[in-house]
C-alpha cells in the first residue's frame, strides 16, 4: 500500500496490564475511559494491515512485556515499519527478552525516575530500581540499543543530573526527558508539577549531561519557547509536537487516539478504515494548526510549538485550545 | 622501511574488512558491518592515490607512506583504547565517530612533516567531504538528527568553499601563475595545474581549521568516552549503580571465557 498520508509514526498501547503503580502514570484508561477487551495478534492483523508503511512504531503499554505474544506482534509490525521501538519499564526484562530485541533489531526504551529510593517511590514498586538496571544490564550484554527516559518532577528533580548521569553511566545511546503533565492517574498527583525555575534546572542539567557526555537528547513533551527560550542550550534538540499531523495513538483494543496522552476516541480501526480516520475534522484541524490557544495565532513559532501540549491542556481543562499548565507559570 | 610501510597501510584496511566480517557472522551486527565496510573506504583511496604518485614521485610515496603508517598504528590504537574501555557497545559507536578521530590524529602527523601538510591536502579535501557526507549519513541513519547536519557541511564542504576561493583567488590574480608553477611540479603533468591558485588558497584557508575543528570533535569523542567510564566506575563505587547490573555483565564475560 502506497503511503498517502504523512504518517510517520504509531504508538501502539499493546496492554492495559501494568506491574508499575506511577503516580504520574499517563494512561488515560487510569481515569474514566471505555476499557474494552485487548486484541490478540490476529486480531491486530487486518489492522496493522490497514496502516500505510510508517518509518516507526513504538510499542507501549502498560507493560508490553505483560505480553508473552510481543515477538508475533514485533513480527506483524516489521511488515508495516523498519523501525521498532518498545517502551518498557524494564522490570521483566531478562536474557531471553534482551535476545529477542537483538535478533529483531528492536529499540528499547527504559525509563529512570529517580535513584533508587525516588524511583520506587515514584513506580509504586519496591525493588522496581534494582529490576530495571538489572533489565538494561541485560541489554547491554546483548548489544541492544537502549534510551533512557526521566519524567521531570518536584519529587526527583533534587537529584535530576545524577539520574541522566545514571543513564549514561548504564550505556544508553540516547536520553529522553519528559516533563510531568497532567494525565491518567498524573490528575491525582497535579503536586508533581514542576514550577518555572526547576523546570530551567530541568532543561539545563539536562544539557549540561548530553553535552559533557556527547548524546543525543530530546524533549519528549515540547517546550513553549516564548515563555522559555530555546537559546543558550550547547546540545539539547527541542522540537515540536507532530500529534495528529503525522503520528497517531493505537490503544489495546484499536481504537484511533490523537495522543498516547489524550484520551478522546477519534476512530477505530476495526471497524472502519484508515483514511476515514485520518480525515476526522479533529486530525485536520491538528494539520492546518488549528488547535492551539487564542493568543498563540499568529505567532510564527505556532507550527512547531502549538502553544505547548495540546493532550495536557485538553486533560487538564477538557478544552484542547486551553493552555498547557507550562504556558501559565510564567 | 618504506616497503614495511606500504605492507602496514595497505594490509590496515584489509584486516579492518576481517574483522566486519567476523563480528558480522558471529554478532549478527549488520549496522556494524555496514559501518565498519565504509570506514576504511578513504584508507583505500588514499593507497590508490599512494600508489599512483609513488609510480610517478618515489618522493611523495615515502611521505605519503609515513603519513598513512601513523594513521594506522593511531587508528588501531584508539580501537584498542576503546575496546579496553567499553567494550564492544563503545567499539561500535567509537566506529561511526572514527572519522573525526582519523582527521585527528592525521592532522599533527602531517603538520610536523615541512610542506607535506600541502602536498596532501588537495586530495584530503575530497576525503573530508567524502567523510563528512558517509559520516553524517551513518549517524542520520541511526536517528540521530545532527547527522544530517554533517552530511550538510559535507555538501558546502564540496560546493560552497570551493567556490568562495575560486572567486578570492581572482582578487588576488597576481599570485595565480606562481602557484600554478608550483602546482604543476607537484602533480607532474597528469591533472589540475590550470586550477591551481584557488586549490592552494582553499587548502590553506579552508581545509586547515576545518581539519582543526573535526579534529576537536574526534578529541571530544575519545574525552567523552573516557568519561564515561570514569562516571561508570564512580557510581559502580559509590553504590548508585546497584551490583546486580555488573554481576549480569560479568557473567556474559565469564560466559565467553569459558
Amino acid at each position: 500500500m502506497k503511503n498517502k498520508t504523512d504518517l510517520s509514526m504509531i504508538v501502539l498501547e499493546y496492554t492495559y496490564r501494568c506491574n508499575s503503580s506511577c503516580i504520574f502514570c499517563y494512561n488515560c484508561w487510569k481515569n474514566d475511559y471505555d476499557v474494552v477487551p485487548e486484541l490478540s495478534v490476529d486480531e491486530w492483523k487486518p489492522i496493522i494491515h490497514k496502516l500505510p508503511p510508517v518509518k516507526r512504531i513504538t510499542i507501549s503499554g502498560g507493560e508490553p512485556l505483560m505480553r508473552d505474544d510481543l515477538p508475533d506482534l514485533i513480527d506483524l509490525l516489521k511488515e508495516r515499519t523498519k523501525y521498532v521501538s518498545v517502551l518498557t519499564n524494564g522490570t521483566l526484562l531478562d536474557d531471553r527478552w534482551a535476545r529477542m530485541f537483538k535478533e529483531k533489531e528492536v529499540f528499547v526504551q527504559v525509563p529512570l525516575h529517580g535513584l533508587e529510593r525516588n524511583h520506587d517511590l515514584l513506580v509504586g514498586m519496591t525493588g522496581g530500581f534494582r529490576k530495571a538496571v538489572k533489565g538494561i544490564a541485560y541489554l547491554n550484554r546483548n548489544m541492544v540499543d537502549f534510551a533512557v527516559s526521566v519524567v521531570g518532577n518536584k519529587k526527583n528533580i533534587g537529584e535530576i543530573r545524577k539520574i541522566f548521569e545514571l543513564a549514561v553511566a548504564l550505556g544508553a545511546s540516547e536520553l529522553l526527558a519528559i516533563r510531568f503533565i497532567p494525565g491518567g492517574e498524573g490528575l491525582r498527583n497535579l503536586d508533581l508539577m514542576m514550577d518555572a525555575k526547576e523546570y530551567e534546572t530541568f532543561l539545563s542539567e539536562f544539557d549540561r549531561v548530553l553535552n559533557r557526555y556527547r548524546l543525543f537528547g530530546a524533549l519528549g513533551i515540547p517546550n513553549i519557547p516564548c515563555k522559555f527560550p530555546e537559546k543558550g542550550y550547547k546540545a539539547l534538540y527541542f522540537s515540536g509536537c507532530t500529534a495528529g499531523v503525522d503520528w497517531l495513538a493505537l490503544d489495546p483494543a484499536g481504537r484511533v487516539r490523537v495522543c498516547n496522552h489524550s484520551p478522546t476516541i477519534i476512530g477505530d480501526l476495526r471497524e472502519q478504515t484508515f483514511g476515514k480516520v485520518w480525515n476526522h475534522p479533529l486530525l485536520r484541524a491538528f494539520r492546518k494548526h488549528k488547535v492551539v490557544p487564542e493568543e498563540c495565532r499568529g505567532c510564527d513559532k505556532v507550527d512547531t510549538c502549538l502553544g505547548g501540549c495540546r493532550a495536557a491542556a485538553q486533560t487538564l481543562h477538557g478544552d484542547w485550545k486551553a493552555h498547557d499548565p507550562l504556558f501559565d507559570l510564567r | 622501511m618504506i616497503e614495511f610501510c606500504f605492507l602496514l597501510v595497505l594490509f590496515s584496511p584489509l584486516l579492518y574488512y576481517a574483522v566486519a566480517i567476523v563480528v558480522y557472522f558471529k554478532k549478527k551486527e549488520s549496522r556494524a558491518f555496514m559501518q565498519m565496510v565504509v570506514f576504511p573506504l578513504p584508507f583505500v583511496f588514499l593507497i590508490g592515490f599512494l600508489l599512483y604518485n609513488g609510480y610517478e614521485n618515489p618522493e611523495h610515496f615515502r611521505e605519503l607512506s609515513y603519513v598513512l603508517m601513523a594513521v594506522s598504528i593511531f587508528t588501531g590504537l584508539g580501537i584498542i583504547t576503546h575496546q579496553l574501555i567499553d567494550r564492544e557497545r563503545e567499539l561500535l559507536s567509537l566506529l561511526t565517530r572514527m572519522p573525526a578521530s582519523f582527521l585527528l590524529l592525521a592532522t599533527p602527523i602531517t603538520m610536523l612533516v615541512p610542506g607535506l601538510f600541502l602536498k596532501v591536502a588537495p586530495f584530503s579535501y575530497v576525503v573530508i567531504g567524502a567523510l563528512m557526507g558517509i559520516f553524517g549519513y551513518i549517524r542520520y541513519y541511526q536517528g540521530k538528527k545532527r547527522g544530517l547536519l554533517y552530511a550538510y557541511s559535507a555538501i558546502l564542504f564540496f560546493v560552497a568553499a570551493p567556490l568562495v576561493s575560486l572567486v578570492i583567488s581572482y582578487i588576488y590574480f597576481d599570485m595565480i601563475k606562481e602557484n600554478v608553477i608550483y602546482r604543476r611540479a607537484y602533480w607532474g603533468d597528469v591533472t589540475c595545474h590550470d586550477i591551481g591558485y584557488p586549490v592552494i588558497f582553499f587548502q590553506e584557508e579552508f581545509i586547515k581549521p576545518f581539519l582543526f575543528s573535526s579534529g576537536y570533535l574526534g578529541l571530544m569523542a575519545i574525552v567523552s568516552s573516557v568519561r564515561k567510564y570514569l562516571l561508570r566506575e564512580k557510581m559502580k563505587k559509590d553504590g548508585t549503580i546497584p551490583k546486580e547490573f555488573f554481576e549480569v555483565i560479568e557473567e556474559k564475560f565469564h560466559e565467553e571465557q569459558n
